[in-house]
């Protein structure tokens, strides 16, 4: 730039003292050409005619300098080698890579989509939460170390991704010291995943040195990410089944007790029913109050009617005592005075345990519904993986992609190559 | 040029001790930062330090602002996290795209020295720009990663990528507007105006991944919004910006970078001159 500038007041001076001599050179002079001063010196020349001519010799045509010649080997070496080192390599040494395909999506039965329905619009661009969660665990499973190692218990990746490993070094899989961390970081260059959030379609695409190895992977990847998610869905499944089927069992063994406690009641004091029983109780008193009526009834006609000394007063006085103790008797087991033996204690007892098992079994009834419930909704939220492409076959090579990696190459090694040229120009234009 | 310095016997005989730097580059750089640091802030008590605290204030005043009406951020639980992996990243463009963009402006009269070149004044105030904004990036995020005690999973490839990608496509967009605001003044107001909606459609606030469809496909040929995207995905493991092409984003960043150095070095005599 500066070149120019200093050249361009020079050019038409000279150039309208020497005609047309200079012409050709003038637009090329040196940055190293000799300042203005050469527009004093000019015109002495002519006067002296076939003397050596004492004029600074002329700018000479712009020749290669050290510095173009540095530009121009950094050329090579930035721009031309690389790309060239580029072409040679994808033409001779790269092997054809082969792709398989398919798609899928995590469905589940519920209605989980209902609260992003709810909150669409601007909601949820100001909050919305990524629905297709499963998704993203699915998308974070596929690269992960586990499913590398699940594909490699079942398929022997190191010998499959490295086929060509002395030929195609860059490419291809350096099995070295084998560790898991080597080949995800491998697999993550062979299995290119994209999950779109809002349809929730996961696109898996698997490439490997031939068709039929890309597509086995595939399929095992398949197979091992609907284990994961079945394995998934079991989880949260049991996990809300467990709780129901606990409740459901503490409330059987409830039922259990208080139906044996009433059976060990029952043995114990040779009683089916207390209400029954006390009522035979009563028949009994009621039925000994009776005679007692009728018994005090004859003594008071005897009196009335013989003497005192008869021989038969003593005989109902008797009797009438036998059943007036008989009642107190009977009351006295039917729970009239205190006692262990005694019917209101008993029927206290009896009734509280009653109570108890009723309890256990409504709790039961209870247990059973919400289990019901628990099951069916464990049913609703399972979840499986839809999947609309099954893994491809492919039939022609599509990675490396030549082109790509190509014009990659050109249009950076040409973009850091111009950058640093131009930066080295400027802090070179000091002075 | 420094051939013919050595015939002119004047500069040994007077000054035999004023030898010539030894990296000239590097000290008029130099010497440009520490005038623009004493510059920027210098009068004002604490100094330079404002530049670092000056940011740190807007970004909390910030995303207290949004927090306010956005139930939960879109990523992680914390707000503020969110807001300043989205901020910085967009304020290290803004700030580095204005700082380049005024260089000549401000260094034109020291251009006058030979000694002194306008990429020294351009290297300097970049290299400024930069030092800054990634002091205010480590203050303020390690400050909230202390306050909010969780862990993160940080990997530093996708910030760093994104980081350079904004700095190298900022550098010479900052050089081109420079230009032609030397050329048309009115430039700068235009360019003000046209990037009002740049914040917005950089996903600092709103993620690409919840943006409409219609808005993605023209959204996705925002290299700053890569960029942000790319940041976040460092920090936040379980985002993954998968639609982030770094061909895209570095081709576009070294096209715009080498334009803008051809573009100076080709006419920053004219910016001077006005």
């Amino acid at each position: 730039m500066t070149i120019a500038r200093t050249a361009k007041p020079l050019g038409p001076a000279t150039a309208s003292r020497q005609e047309g001599v200079v012409r050709p050179i003038i637009s090329a002079v040196p940055a190293s050409a000799p300042p203005p001063r050469v527009a004093p010196l000019a015109p002495v020349t002519p006067m002296r005619p076939g003397a050596a001519p004492r004029v600074p010799p002329s700018a000479r045509p712009a020749r290669f300098k050290l510095r173009h010649k540095r530009l121009v080997l950094s050329f090579l070496g930035m721009v031309v080698a690389p790309v060239v080192a580029t072409a040679l390599y994808l033409t001779i040494f790269a092997t054809a890579q082969y792709a398989s395909y398919m798609a899928f999506t995590v469905r589940s039965e519920g209605h989980a989509a209902a609260s992003a329905e709810l909150m669409g619009g601007f909601g949820a661009l100001l909050g919305g939460s990524p629905s297709g969660n499963d998704g993203e665990i699915l998308q974070n499973y596929i690269l992960s170390q586990e499913m590398v190692a699940k594909v490699s218990a079942r398929m022997d990746l190191p010998t499959l991704f490295s086929v060509n490993e002395t030929w195609d070094p860059v490419f291809s899989y350096h099995p070295g010291n084998g560790t898991i961390e080597a080949m995800t970081a491998y697999w993550k260059r062979m299995v290119h995943i994209s999950h779109d959030s809002k349809s929730g379609i996961i696109e898996l695409e698997i490439t490997a040195f031939s068709p039929e190895a890309a597509q086995e992977i595939a399929k095992v990847v398949h197979e091992e990410s609907t284990a994961m998610i079945n394995n998934l869905s079991a989880t949260a499944r049991e996990d809300s089944l467990r709780y129901a089927a606990a409740d459901l069992d503490r409330a059987l063994d409830q039922v259990k007790s208080a139906r044996e406690a009433i059976t060990e009641f029952r043995m114990k004091h040779q009683i089916v029913d207390v209400a029954a029983d006390v009522q035979g109780q009563y028949g009994i008193i009621n039925g000994l109050q009776q005679q007692l009526a009728t018994a005090l009834v004859e003594y008071d006609l005897l009196r009335g009617s013989t003497t005192a000394t008869d021989p038969r007063l003593p005989q109902v006085e008797l009797r009438i005592q036998a059943i007036r103790d008989r009642i107190a008797d009977e009351r006295q087991k039917v729970g009239y005075s205190d006692g262990e033996g005694s019917y209101a204690t008993i029927a206290s007892e009896y009734e509280r345990l009653t109570v108890e098992r009723e309890f256990a079994e409504a709790l039961y009834v209870a247990a059973m519904s919400q289990h019901e419930m628990a099951l069916t909704e464990a049913k609703r939220q399972t979840r499986y993986l839809a999947t609309h492409i099954q893994p491809t076959l492919a039939q022609s090579s599509e990675y490396p992609r030549n082109g790509f990696i190509l014009a990659s190459v050109l249009l950076f090694s040409f973009l850091i190559w111009s950058v640093m040229g131009l930066i080295y120009y400027a802090v070179r234009d000091r002075n | 040029m420094s051939e013919t310095n050595p015939p002119v016997p004047l500069g040994r005989i007077a000054a035999p001790s004023l030898k010539p730097a030894r990296f000239p580059a590097f000290r008029s750089i130099g010497a440009l930062v520490l005038r623009e640091m004493s510059a920027t802030y210098g009068r004002n008590p604490g100094g330079y330090v404002w530049a670092i605290v000056e940011p740190i204030g807007s970004i909390i005043m910030l995303s207290i602002g949004f927090a306010l009406f956005m139930r939960a951020p879109p990523l992680g639980s914390n707000f503020v996290l969110f807001f300043a992996t989205g901020f910085l990243p967009f304020t290290l463009y803004t700030s580095v795209t204005t700082k380049v963009q005024l260089a000549l402006r401000y260094t034109k009269p020291l251009l006058t020295y030979p000694k002194v070149v306008w990429i020294d004044a351009i290297l300097a105030r970049l290299g400024l720009a930069i030092l800054t904004e990634m002091t205010v990036m480590t203050i303020v995020i390690t400050s909230i990663l202390m306050v909010v005690k969780e862990q993160f999973l940080i990997d530093y490839v996708p910030i760093m990528q994104g980081l350079s990608i904004l700095v190298i496509g900022a550098a010479g967009l900052g050089m081109i507007n420079g230009l032609i605001a030397a050329v048309f003044p009115l430039w700068p107001t235009l360019w003000g105006i046209l990037n009002r909606p740049i914040f917005l459609a950089s996903g600092v606030v709103f993620l690409y991944d919840s943006m409409p469809v219609e808005a993605q496909a023209i959204m996705w040929w925002n290299p700053i919004l890569q960029a942000v995207a790319l940041v976040r995905s460092g920090f936040y493991s379980s985002y993954h910006a998968d639609f982030v092409s770094l061909t895209y984003c570095y081709a576009l960043g070294m096209i715009v970078l080498a334009v803008g150095l051809l573009v100076m070095r080709k006419w920053h005599k004219i910016a001077l001159e006005r």
